[in-house]
């Protein structure tokens, strides 16, 4: 089973309002870092609040070290970005996750924070995501697409770029 | 710097931290949920580890960005001058101002934007204030006023020119009775005022005018000389003087009391209707009447010493509430966190916490706000 990391608590939202989230924990093993899963309490439908609780889903994480949340936000900080410290955790993980994980995230800023530390190659869209699932209905916000994505990872490139200058 | 001194400033900034935002070791442990407060001791003393989780709950219930933690040197904090009746302890406020500073301070740093405060500093000295005080606190409201084109009735416009014309950080909030706003300037941070929202929308404009006065005069007084607002200080009293003249300048208060006295005379109901035409205080008119020579102060005296006037004032301006209803956030910094979102410069968690919004309201929020993702499209201007 493939391993996939929710980068935040706004995609574990937005699955639950879409009604795709145990499609997506079928086909994947979940992880979350445990700030994420303290932000993630209620997603919304119709107006209504209701509960999120995915703890018996989920792998949690809860043992990411200070000094990769350091460096992570040592980048955040150098590409510009202002990225929410659930974020970073997460991030923060990956970077260091020596076992073969992907992840995935429609937060924008956090996108091109991934390009910019150039590990877009362990990220997929949730597009992307839900389509492993085999889910393929049109039912997805802009921001879950492929191409909001593709487009991010263009931006962060260019960050590299601009405050790297690495290509 | 060293990995080791590296740990020491982390534990030495999460004590200060803690402190500064007035928890003691016991509350804290169980707000951040440890099951003894021999665990916070521990990570305080740098005798146990502490993960990224842990410091993020930290950060989040101490008030401070990440950065606080980690940055190899922090300035010094500034210090707001508050102004409140009594003493009380106002760490916790403190700490929440500073801190909506420092992320509107990242906003504008984010989009590129400069500040525009130091073109209000006074020109005038201590030397100036020395010899007549209350006439140079006069004169400054009148030339301010002029400056900024406050128009015929400032407090109308004196929140919208401060923030947008002068890039000022205002906050408001509800605060504990008997305390009424701050101010600070700072080189980081850029220009603050704090206001308590629970005043009536009057007492706000003259607050806003009055802690205008203190950044004016920033490099004049003292934080000792000034105090913190529970004695009246000679600064303070410059402040009420600033206030009255900036608020109510003389020219248009006299054509306005031209025009609502008959022979000579006003009734008390029209000086609750001046107050309400000016957008202050009814004490505010009466004594700037007496400093312009238009009352005596023994006729205030008697006037204000009146219960019925109180109830009739209360009576009239009891629908005004609603009508100056405020945010706690100026519109300018909401705008810019919804352009840094739309622009991809925040993440939706950092744009949550920057409006205190829960994370899934997100979405609810910017539509509310008639923010929408087709409206951030670049448009070419010549």
């Amino acid at each position: 089973m493939k391993k996939l990391l929710l980068l935040d608590a706004d995609v574990i939202f937005d699955l639950h309002t879409l009604g795709l989230f145990e499609k997506i924990a079928r086909t994947y093993r979940l992880y979350v870092t445990k700030t994420v899963l303290g932000e993630a309490k209620y997603f919304k439908r119709e107006g209504l609040k209701q509960k999120i609780n995915i703890r018996d889903d989920v792998t949690v994480i809860n043992d990411v070290a200070l000094d990769s949340l350091s460096c992570v936000r040592t980048e955040a900080k150098e590409a510009r970005l202002g990225i929410d410290p659930g974020e970073l955790e997460s991030i923060a993980y990956l970077s260091t996750a020596k076992e073969e994980i992907r992840f995935c995230t429609c937060d924008k800023a956090a996108i091109k924070l991934i390009s910019y530390m150039g590990l877009e190659l362990r990220s997929i869209s949730v597009e992307q995501a839900v389509r492993s699932a085999g889910h393929h209905k049109k039912i997805l916000f802009p921001r879950h697409l492929d191409k909001t994505f593709k487009e991010c990872i263009k931006e962060g490139k260019a960050l590299r770029i601009q405050f790297k200058k690495l290509i | 710097m060293k990995p080791k001194k590296v740990a020491e400033a982390l534990h030495q900034r999460i004590v200060a931290a803690r402190e500064s935002a007035g928890f003691s070791i016991t509350e804290a442990s169980q707000k951040l949920g440890f099951k003894h407060y021999q665990i916070l001791s521990a990570i305080e003393k740098g005798t146990r580890n502490i993960n990224a989780n842990e410091l993020i709950e930290m950060s989040r219930l101490y008030g401070r960005v990440l950065d606080y933690f980690f940055e190899p040197e922090v300035s010094r904090e500034p210090s707001p001058l508050w102004r409140k009746i009594e003493k009380s302890n106002i760490q916790k406020e403190q700490r929440q101002f500073l801190l909506f500073l420092e992320k509107y301070s990242n906003l504008e740093n984010l989009l590129g934007l400069k500040r525009r405060w130091t073109e209000i500093r006074s020109s005038y000295d201590r030397d100036d204030f020395k010899n007549d005080g209350f006439v140079v606190a006069d004169k400054l409201g009148a030339d301010i006023h002029k400056k900024l084109d406050l128009g015929s009735r400032p407090a109308c416009n004196l929140l919208n020119v401060l923030e947008n014309n002068l890039r000022f950080k205002i906050l408001h909030m509800s605060l504990k009775d008997g305390v009424s706003g701050a101010s600070v300037v700072d080189d980081t941070l850029g220009v603050g005022i704090l206001v308590n929202m629970k005043d009536a929308p009057w007492r706000r404009h003259y607050d806003l005018a009055h802690e205008l006065f203190h950044i004016v005069t920033w490099n004049i007084f003292s934080p000792e000389e000034i105090g913190d607002g529970t004695k009246k200080t000679k600064p303070e009293q410059y402040a009420d003087i600033f206030a009255s003249s900036l608020l109510l300048p003389a020219g248009h208060l006299i054509e306005a009391l031209k025009e609502i006295s008959t022979n000579n005379e006003i009734k008390k109901v029209d000086i609750i209707e001046l107050a309400k035409d000016f957008g202050v205080s009814t004490d505010a008119i009466l004594w700037r009447l007496v400093n312009l020579k238009k009352l005596t102060r023994a006729q205030v005296q008697k006037i204000i010493a009146d219960p019925e006037f109180h109830n009739l004032d209360r009576t009239l301006r009891r629908g005004l509430y609603g009508e100056y209803k405020t945010s706690k956030f100026p519109a300018r910094y909401i705008s810019l966190a919804c352009r840094c979102l739309m622009e991809g410069k925040i993440s939706r968690g950092t744009f949550a916490e920057c409006l205190e919004i829960d994370r899934g309201e997100v979405d609810d929020y910017l539509a509310e706000m008639g923010f929408a993702e087709q409206n951030y499209e670049k448009i070419a201007v010549a």
